[in-house]
Formats: structure tokens, C-alpha cells, sequence
């Protein structure tokens, strides 16, 4: 039960920052391109897409996918999905 | 296996469009950080189309430092940027048109050296 | 029945399909069909067998820009008759950047292994790291609830999962060739009145976010089926797990090492009084507390101007599986090397030697196409 009271205090305090909004991303970072992110984020795990490989329908569905099997955030699954889809022109 | 797709032309006005920044050197810091943001991931740091990413697209993405790709005008190099061609993305309206010419000065620093360095 | 499940699911797949190639239809709600199928050739001194074709669609709905479901139907031959399951099927709703909710059943972020890297075209090999299918340790899909996101603080990202499911369900006797005090981890109900809580929190130290270290836990305070003397079974499990790259530009290479280690633990409290399997004793003990580790590393000249070369990647893993010796199993260690040819991002051809204590050598081959 121990255990349990653990967890429960780490998702209170994991809450907690979210509520305060406290997240910040340092200007290095924010200033990532997508093309950047879309190289480092996919290739983590597997070899990257391609731009062009999906329709640009399909590449919003895959991003949500990604974003909840790979804890991806919000903001870079979409800079990482304007730029997949900028190849559909 | 990439399938050999149709040369890549540029229209002959577009290709014959002069470059506003031609020989400026001023604007090659900027140039540099939009290549190594935007361009390096698929075409490598030193434009050889060796980038980390690059593994996974079937179509291998272009050496900046070859001679077909240095051979190319000003005009036509800006209007790839500008246009892309599937898995190339459109630089349309993520660059300015000022960056898009930034960008085509820089990749003429990545010309190979005429022998020696491979 | 199997064939009122086939026909369903016949009819879900070409629905699905139909959807989906409407593309860029406007709309919120959109659907779209990806997965993979696999195929495995097995070749040793006793046997030779082309077999374990699988075929893994995985359906996407995005129904708006907050709600999403997922699911995943297995359809799998590795037991010599046609297996159809789900394997998951989950809703989400994405509250804001930094948190998403989930309901149903699951892939835990418990390790990193299963659920995410065993995918067939992430995985160098054709079959698992020993200990870390199914028979080792942890489930790979879970029912219950759940909370997920990403929080960046300044160049370091922190994932975090957190979750109650109904969670492993202690195995007290040797019914149907089951191993005493192994856990029954994917059930689709509940035993008792009591739930598994667990998580995973992660962090990528890096800002090119090619480095994650994980650690994931869960916990149960009871295991047992309700009103039996081994209801209070109580279970720790623990994982650690790393995954790494990075381009080597002297090799012209992209290098890769994956690894975790899990470990399981039945709390003491499980005293369990004899019946018709232990007869010879009136306080017995589960004695549960096997772990698994596995290392792997793999090469693939991505760089290289040979287009041979560049889509050939070799792969080395060693793995490890101490079993509790009242299962009347020996610890298995496991040492293999691939051969992988990529004919596209997420298809590709391996070729593998095996060298496991408990087995005599293999060699097989798999083809995994994913669409």
C-alpha cells in the first residue's frame, strides 16, 4: 500500500505543475523546426516516414497516435505534422 | 527501391530569376542556422544528402556539393526551395522570399572542392 | 462463433479501408487503417517451418481534435489454429498539451519493450527478448484508465504515464500446464475488489531527444480470486529501461542500443494453506520473484552512398531470464544476431541466429511489412 500512496503523490504533484502551468521550454528549443523534431522524435523508435508518405489527413490521425504512444507534446507533434505535410503540395 | 523519377525542371523564367543577394555575404550566419534547422536533418550538415533522418525516405534526398546541384542557376535552386517535389517539402510560406535566396547563396558554400576532399 | 468474429471483422477491415482511402475528405472525424503483417520462416535440427503469419490492423479514429480512439485486432497463427484478438482498444481525450486521458483497454507504458519497441518493424529480431513475451514478466496490454503527457522544463523533457487496470491475477495451482505463483497478466475482467496502479516516468535528458531512460512500476495489494487464502497476494513489479541513438559520422552510421531490465516481486504476506496441489504442506509460500534483463545494439550505414549498404543494419541482443527455481524452471540466457534488409521505413527482412541455454540453435528469417 506503500506503493500506492507513492504514486498517488507523484500524479498529485505531476498534476499540480500542470495546473500552475509551470512548463516552460528553453528558446533553443522552441525554436526547433520541424523538420528537426520530426528527425529526432521519430527516429527514437523507428526509421522516420517521409513527408509524402501519407495524405495529409492521415499524417493529423498518425500524429495523434504517435502523441499518445510516445508522450509527445502538443506543440511539437504539430510543428513535426506542417512539416510532414508541407511535401503534399 | 526508389523508382528514377522525371528530371526536375524549373520553368525557363524562373530559372533565368536573378538573385537579389547575389554575393552578399552579410546574410550567411542567418543563412547557416535556417540550413542546419530546416535543410540538414535529410540533406547532412554539409549538404552531401546524407542526414540522420534520411534513412527511412525512398527518394535520397540531394548532394548540395555536386555538380549537378552547383550546376543548377540561382533562379532554378530558389524555385526548388520555393515549389519542393514529394518528399521534398514547399518552402512557400514557412520562408520568406528574402530566406529562400539566403538559402541558395549558402548552399553554394557547400560546392565540393574541386579534387582532394572527398 | 469464429466465423461470426471473422465476418465482423472482415466487414470492419473493408469498411475501414473504404474510409480511408477517401482521402482528405473534409470532416473532424476521420478514420485510417495502418499495421503490419508478418511472416516467419524457422529452421533447427528438428524442424523447418514457414509459420506465425500475422496480420495486425490497427484502426485510427480521430474524432475531433481532442478525442481519438485506437484499437488493434490481432490476428495470429503462431499456435497452429487462427487467434483473434484485441488487442487493444482505447479513447482518449486530450485535456491540453501536457495532459491526455485514456480509457479502455491499453498498451501500459510499463518498461519500453512491449507495447512500443516488440512492434514487428522496431524489433531487429523475429521474436522477443527471453522473459520479455508472453510467459516472462509484465502484461503488454492492460484495461483500465489512465493520465499521460510530456512536460518540458528548459532543454529536458519528463513523459509520464500513470494508470488503474485491473492488473495481474495470481496463478495458484498447475491447472492446464500454468507455473504456480506465475501471474495471469492480460485478463479482460476482474478477480477481486482491487486494482493495479502503476506508471512509468521518463526523461529525455538531451535537447536532440535522442537519449530515454525510463522507470515504471506498478503495484497491487491483492492478486488472488476474491475469498480465497491466497486472495492477499500482493505484487510489485519494477522496470528500467534505456533507448539511445546517434549518427556516427567517421562510420557513416546510425547506432542504436536498447535495453531494460524488469523484476517482479510477490510481497510476503502470501501465506497459503494447503489443498489438492500442496498437500505435503500447510503454509506455503509463493515464491515469485523472477527478472528479465536485455541488451541490444544494432548498426545500419544510413549515411552511406551504396544504396546495399545503406539499408542493411546488423544487430546484436543478449538476453536474460531468471526464473524462481519453484517453477521448476532454470534461468535462461539467450544470445542472437540479425541480418536486417529495409526495403522501406517500416518494411524489412531479417534474417536471425538464435543461441538460447534452454533450446538448440535457430536460425529463421521474417518478413514484416508495415502499411
Amino acid at each position: 500500500m506503500k506503493q500506492s500512496k507513492i504514486i498517488i503523490f507523484v500524479f498529485a504533484a505531476v498534476m499540480s505543475a500542470v495546473l500552475f502551468n509551470s512548463c516552460y521550454v528553453s528558446k533553443s528549443i522552441a525554436d526547433k523546426s520541424g523538420a528537426q523534431l520530426w528527425a529526432e522524435h521519430c527516429n527514437r523508435c523507428h526509421n522516420a516516414p517521409g513527408p509524402g508518405e501519407f495524405s495529409n489527413t492521415n499524417w493529423d490521425i498518425v500524429a495523434m497516435h504517435m502523441q499518445v504512444r510516445a508522450n509527445i507534446g502538443t506543440d511539437e507533434i504539430n510543428k513535426i505534422v506542417d512539416f510532414l505535410k508541407a511535401a503534399n503540395n | 527501391m526508389a523508382q528514377k523519377k522525371a528530371p526536375w525542371t524549373a520553368p525557363p523564367d524562373a530559372a533565368a530569376k536573378k538573385n537579389p543577394l547575389a554575393g552578399n555575404a552579410t546574410v550567411m550566419p542567418e543563412a547557416k542556422k535556417l540550413y542546419e534547422t530546416n535543410c540538414s536533418p535529410c540533406h547532412g550538415m554539409k549538404g552531401k544528402g546524407d542526414g540522420a533522418a534520411a534513412a527511412g525516405l525512398t527518394t535520397k534526398p540531394a548532394d548540395h556539393s555536386s555538380a549537378a546541384i552547383q550546376s543548377q542557376t540561382d533562379g532554378t535552386l530558389f524555385w526548388m526551395i520555393t515549389e519542393g517535389r514529394n518528399p521534398m517539402p514547399t518552402y512557400k510560406t514557412v520562408f520568406t522570399e528574402k530566406q529562400r535566396w539566403e538559402l541558395v547563396n549558402y548552399i553554394r558554400t557547400l560546392a565540393a572542392a574541386p579534387k582532394t576532399k572527398k | 462463433m469464429k466465423k461470426i468474429i471473422t465476418l465482423v471483422i472482415a466487414c470492419m477491415l473493408y469498411s475501414a479501408f473504404a474510409m480511408a482511402q477517401t482521402t482528405d475528405h473534409f470532416g473532424l472525424n476521420n478514420v485510417a487503417v495502418f499495421g503490419d503483417a508478418e511472416f516467419t520462416w524457422a529452421h533447427n535440427k528438428t524442424t523447418d517451418q514457414f509459420g506465425d503469419v500475422n496480420f495486425k490492423p490497427i484502426f485510427l479514429w480521430k474524432l475531433s481534435d481532442k478525442l481519438f480512439i485506437e484499437s488493434e485486432v490481432e490476428i495470429e497463427t503462431g499456435s497452429g489454429s487462427v487467434d483473434i484478438g484485441l488487442e487493444y482498444a482505447n479513447m482518449c481525450y486530450i485535456v491540453n498539451p501536457y495532459l491526455t486521458l485514456h480509457a479502455g483497454r491499453f498498451l501500459p507504458k510499463f518498461g519500453a519493450y512491449r507495447g512500443r519497441l516488440a512492434e514487428g518493424f522496431l524489433n531487429r529480431f523475429a521474436n522477443d527478448p527471453v522473459g520479455f513475451g508472453d510467459g516472462g514478466i509484465g502484461a503488454s496490454v492492460e484495461t483500465g484508465v489512465g493520465a499521460m503527457g510530456c512536460l518540458p522544463f528548459g532543454t529536458v523533457k519528463f513523459l509520464y504515464d500513470v494508470y488503474v487496470v485491473n492488473g495481474p491475477q495470481i496463478v495458484p495451482d498447475s491447472a492446464n500446464g500454468n507455473v504456480v505463483g506465475q501471474f495471469d497478466y492480460e485478463a479482460y475482467t476482474a478477480n477481486n475488489n482491487n486494482k493495479a496502479i502503476g506508471g512509468r516516468l521518463a526523461i529525455l535528458p538531451f535537447s536532440s531527444n535522442n537519449l530515454e531512460i525510463g522507470y515504471s512500476m506498478q503495484t497491487k495489494s491483492k492478486t488472488g480470486d476474491i475469498g480465497t487464502p491466497y486472495e492477499n497476494a500482493s505484487l510489485l513489479m519494477q522496470a528500467i529501461d534505456l533507448n539511445y541513438y546517434k549518427t556516427i559520422s567517421p562510420l557513416k552510421s546510425t547506432l542504436r542500443l536498447t535495453g531494460e531490465y524488469r523484476a517482479q516481486k510477490v510481497g510476503s504476506n502470501t501465506v497459503y494453506y494447503g489443498d489438492a496441489f500442496h498437500s505435503d504442506s500447510m503454509s506455503f509460500k509463493f515464491n515469485n520473484s523472477p527478472s528479465a534483463l536485455y541488451v541490444s545494439a544494432s548498426i545500419r550505414p544510413t549515411m552511406s552512398d551504396n544504396k546495399f549498404l545503406h539499408n542493411l543494419e546488423i544487430a546484436y541482443r543478449y538476453s536474460s531470464f531468471m526464473q524462481p527455481a519453484a517453477w521448476g524452471a532454470t534461468s535462461i540466457t539467450c544470445n542472437e544476431v540479425a541480418l536486417d534488409y529495409w526495403l522501406k521505413w517500416n518494411c524489412v527482412m531479417k534474417l536471425g541466429y538464435q543461441k538460447r541455454s534452454d533450446m538448440i540453435q535457430n536460425f529463421y528469417a521474417q518478413f514484416v511489412y508495415g502499411f
